[in-house]
């Protein structure tokens, strides 16, 4: 098969196409959507959220997940395209900065004897088990 | 004759968007660029070269929403014509042709160029390929491509419908860029 020939096959398969970025991130948008509204009406949202969001601790497991989600979406975006350089370090690097700098400052917030409890955390199953 | 990049860009824009005879101009603009690009860099002519352009299009074909307009078009093109040139340099080593003369991934242009072949040779993986199809997408391709039939042409002949006739190269094309894939694997 001729290269000239091929060309010719492919023209008349020319079709209308979305960009590869536009399709990943309207199906972002609209899976997270899809999320959001499945957490809101089937998990159960603590009642003084808004209220808890004030204590930096539990703000920063929100903040946490969004750098996670941020770091990953501009991975995604550079990986599907052939040219682009998808080197994970970089994007990783600020994310284990933040979890470090969240670690180290409950650390320090913490007396020293209570750090093995602080690191295991407290569940009520496990409370009624020891 | 140097490539217009935003000539080129422009084209393929148009062609995403299904404009057919920019598409045509486009894709003629990719086999230069792709020609270019491979001889250049990796040191391959004759029919090696035009099977290894043959697979730059039809990825090209089937990837080409990867483009991200607001990005320039060549170094997209180029990286794609690089991927391809390595998967078949690397296959190739795996079946031992280059390892005899000791060529290495990086020395690809100290390469000897093999002699200007007759035209006829030229995408003999295509053809071969093509001769793997089921006979509806064969049919169609080889049509479309090598006899140079139109849509409407070729929907009669077969007494099928024009959509379906679509439908059968855009399957067919797809299945030769996959047999190609596997070729190299």
């Amino acid at each position: 098969m001729r290269t000239e020939d091929l060309v010719r096959a492919l023209a008349m398969d020319a079709r209308p196409t979305s960009p590869l970025r536009r399709t990943l991130l309207s199906t972002a948008v609209a899976s997270g959507s899809i999320t959001l509204l499945a957490y809101l009406s089937l998990a159960d949202v603590r009642p003084d959220l808004a209220a808890a969001l004030r204590d930096p601790r539990v703000l920063f497991k929100f903040v946490f997940s969004a750098a996670v989600v941020v770091a990953a979406g501009i991975y995604c975006l550079r990986a599907i395209r052939p040219d682009g350089r998808a080197r994970s370090l970089p994007l990783l690097g600020p994310v284990l900065a933040l979890l470090l700098v969240g670690v180290g400052a409950e650390a320090i917030g913490t007396p020293r004897s209570e750090w093995r409890a602080a690191a295991h955390g407290r569940c009520h199953a496990y409370d009624r088990i020891v | 004759m140097p490539i217009d990049e935003d000539q080129l860009a422009a084209e393929m824009l148009a062609g995403r968007s299904g404009n057919q005879s920019s598409y045509a101009k486009a894709l003629i603009g990719v086999v230069e660029v792709a020609r270019l690009r491979i001889r250049r860099k990796f040191g391959w002519t004759g029919s090696d070269l035009e099977d290894l352009v043959q697979e730059v299009l039809l990825t090209v074909h089937l990837n080409k929403a990867s483009w991200d307009r607001d990005r320039p078009l060549l170094p997209w093109l180029h990286a794609i014509a690089d991927h391809k040139a390595l998967d078949a340099i690397r296959q190739r080593r795996r079946h031992g042709r280059l390892v005899a003369t000791g060529v290495s991934l990086d020395g690809m242009e100290e390469h000897v160029p093999a002699p200007e072949p007759d035209r006829d040779t030229l995408g003999l993986d295509r053809d071969r390929h093509l001769a793997s199809l089921p006979a509806r997408e064969r049919e169609v391709v080889h049509g479309l491509s090598v006899q140079g039939r139109s849509v409407p042409e070729l929907a009669a002949a077969l007494g099928i419908k024009e959509t379906a006739v679509r439908v059968a190269l855009h399957r067919g094309l797809k299945r030769l860029a996959a047999a190609a894939r596997v070729a190299g694997s």
